[in-house]
Formats: structure tokens, C-alpha cells, sequence
């Protein structure tokens, strides 16, 4: 099995296509299948690549830094509760079949991952494998079995 | 005015105690924007959207979106209510924000659906300003004004 650092790098290539593919079916007002595709990605970085940070990773890193309230951490979780948000804003968009909204949602959603992945990818995943107690193993296994429930 | 690593804490404010502030109007409506810090850790804004006028918001969904060349995010409303004005300068002019952020570059006037408990969930004060100070510390915030 991979690092985990390279596991949860691969997982936000991986929930990246499936918001981009509901974006392709906002765009082509195929919106059924964007819900359904919005719902897919949602479950697999809330549900899965999320709830596994929050649970597993974030944790052994404060542990590592001895810092139970580290800036690192709090900021991440704080990005983490923004983005429920967004979703739950961009589902209501699909629904209301409001294309403008939900583009704008898009944006500002696609702009906050990339600067809370690029964070996590440099200051957080290189260090976790030193941190866990078995360099990650069960926390990678829950984020591939994650995977496989959500083919992209 | 209190002044905390050069932010501008004003004490007569309510506070989410991350990044939102909000003002009571004499009219009951509640007036809401971003701090000193929290413009700070943005950095230079360069779009922002803010809902339309009537459109009802659920507490904790974003009145605004915010977006510099390092930072988008949200800004929450505490309270459920109706968007009754909106800051239509911001919308051309985002870096106001950067500039003046509790007078010009208010974002949005919200009239509460319970104005009894609009203010349940943030605080004011000498509590709300010991909670921003120990926010601006722990992410390291040096605010500094931009006068334009």
C-alpha cells in the first residue's frame, strides 16, 4: 500500500474529477444527474476524506506537536465547516436549478480547496505517517474503501 | 477602540469570534461585515458577492462569498433572516473591505426572523475582545490599514 501522505494526495485528485463532473452536468442543465454527482463527491470528502482528517489525522498530528488548539489544525477544521456550508448551498442551487449561483458557488469552492489542499499536502500530510502509530495503514485503507464506493 | 498586534477590536460590536462582526440598528435590522484580523488574514480582496436583496437565509449560511489571490471563503450570518440592503460599493470595489472595514465596507443589513435571539450565538465586550485577542494570537495576525 502507498504512503498515506500519497493516499490522501491522490484522494483530493480523486474528489476534485467528481466536483468537476457535476459542474459539466450543471453546464449541460442535466441537473438530476448533477445533483446526484454533487451528492457522490460530497459523501466521499465529507463522509470518507474529512471524517477521516478530523478523527485519525488531525488528532495525531496535535498529539506529534503537543498542541491540542494548533493554528494548523483549528484553521483546517474551521475550512472543513465552511465547506459543509458551500455544499449544502450548492445542492439548494441544483435543486432551485440556478446555474448562475451555483457557478458562483464553484468558484469560490474550487479556490478555497486548492489553497486548503496545497496547506494540508505541505504542512500536514508529510509529517503523518511519523505521527501515527502504524504510519497510517487503517487511516489509508478508509480512504481507498472510500474510494471504491465512489469511482470517479 | 480597542487595538490588539495593530488590529482595530471596536468594543460596542457583537462578534461571531472568527471572522464577523455585527451592528443593531435602531430599525431591529442587524448590520454585518468582516473584522480588522479577519481582513488582515484575507489579504487584498479582489471579488466579492453578496446575496440579493430578499433573499432568507438559514443561520450559519453565507451572506457573502469572498475571494482574494490567497483566500476565498464565506461570510456566515449568526441568525436566520431576510437580506434587506447590501453593500453594492463592494461588488466593484472589494478592497474597501481592506480598508475600512466596520464603517464604508459593511457588507449586508439583515432583518432578524427572531430579533429576541439574533444575538444568542455571539458576544460582545470585554469577552468578545479577550476571545479576538487570543484569535489574533494563536494564527500570529500583524494587521496593518491599507489607506487605499
Amino acid at each position: 500500500m502507498a504512503d498515506i501522505d500519497q493516499i490522501m494526495q491522490h484522494d483530493h485528485e480523486h474528489l476534485d474529477q467528481l466536483l468537476e463532473q457535476s459542474a459539466h452536468a450543471v453546464s449541460a442543465g442535466a441537473w438530476r444527474e448533477a445533483a446526484h454527482l454533487l451528492e457522490v463527491f460530497r459523501h466521499g470528502l465529507v463522509d470518507g476524506h474529512m471524517m477521516v482528517e478530523e478523527s485519525t489525522l488531525f488528532p495525531a498530528f496535535e498529539r506529534k506537536e503537543g498542541d491540542d488548539d494548533h493554528p494548523l489544525t483549528t484553521l483546517l477544521r474551521k475550512g472543513h465547516q465552511d465547506l459543509r456550508i458551500f455544499f449544502e448551498e450548492m445542492a439548494e442551487a441544483i435543486q432551485d436549478q440556478d446555474a448562475e449561483s451555483f457557478d458562483d458557488l464553484l468558484s469560490t469552492v474550487q479556490t478555497i480547496l486548492k489553497q486548503h489542499d496545497a496547506k494540508e499536502e505541505t504542512e500536514l500530510y508529510p509529517y503523518l505517517a511519523a505521527a501515527l502509530p502504524d504510519r497510517g495503514e487503517a487511516a489509508g485503507k478508509r480512504i481507498l474503501a472510500c474510494e471504491a464506493e465512489t469511482p470517479s | 477602540m480597542s487595538e490588539y498586534h495593530g488590529c482595530e477590536l471596536p468594543e460596542d460590536l457583537f462578534y461571531d469570534l472568527d471572522y464577523v462582526w455585527l451592528r443593531p440598528e435602531d430599525d431591529g435590522t442587524l448590520t454585518i461585515g468582516i473584522t480588522d484580523p479577519a481582513q488582515t488574514m484575507s489579504g487584498r480582496l479582489q471579488k466579492a458577492r453578496i446575496k440579493k436583496i430578499g433573499t432568507h437565509l438559514d443561520a450559519g449560511r453565507h451572506v457573502a462569498t469572498l475571494e482574494s489571490g490567497k483566500w476565498a471563503g464565506g461570510v456566515p450570518v449568526p441568525f436566520a433572516g431576510e437580506v434587506i440592503a447590501r453593500n453594492e460599493a463592494l461588488l466593484e470595489d472589494p478592497h474597501l473591505i481592506n480598508v475600512a472595514p466596520y464603517s464604508d465596507a459593511w457588507i449586508a443589513r439583515i432583518k432578524p426572523d427572531d430579533p429576541q435571539h439574533a444575538l444568542d450565538n455571539v458576544k460582545t465586550g470585554p469577552e468578545a475582545i479577550e476571545a479576538l485577542e487570543a484569535w489574533i494570537k494563536r494564527y500570529d495576525v500583524q494587521c496593518m490599514r491599507c489607506s487605499e
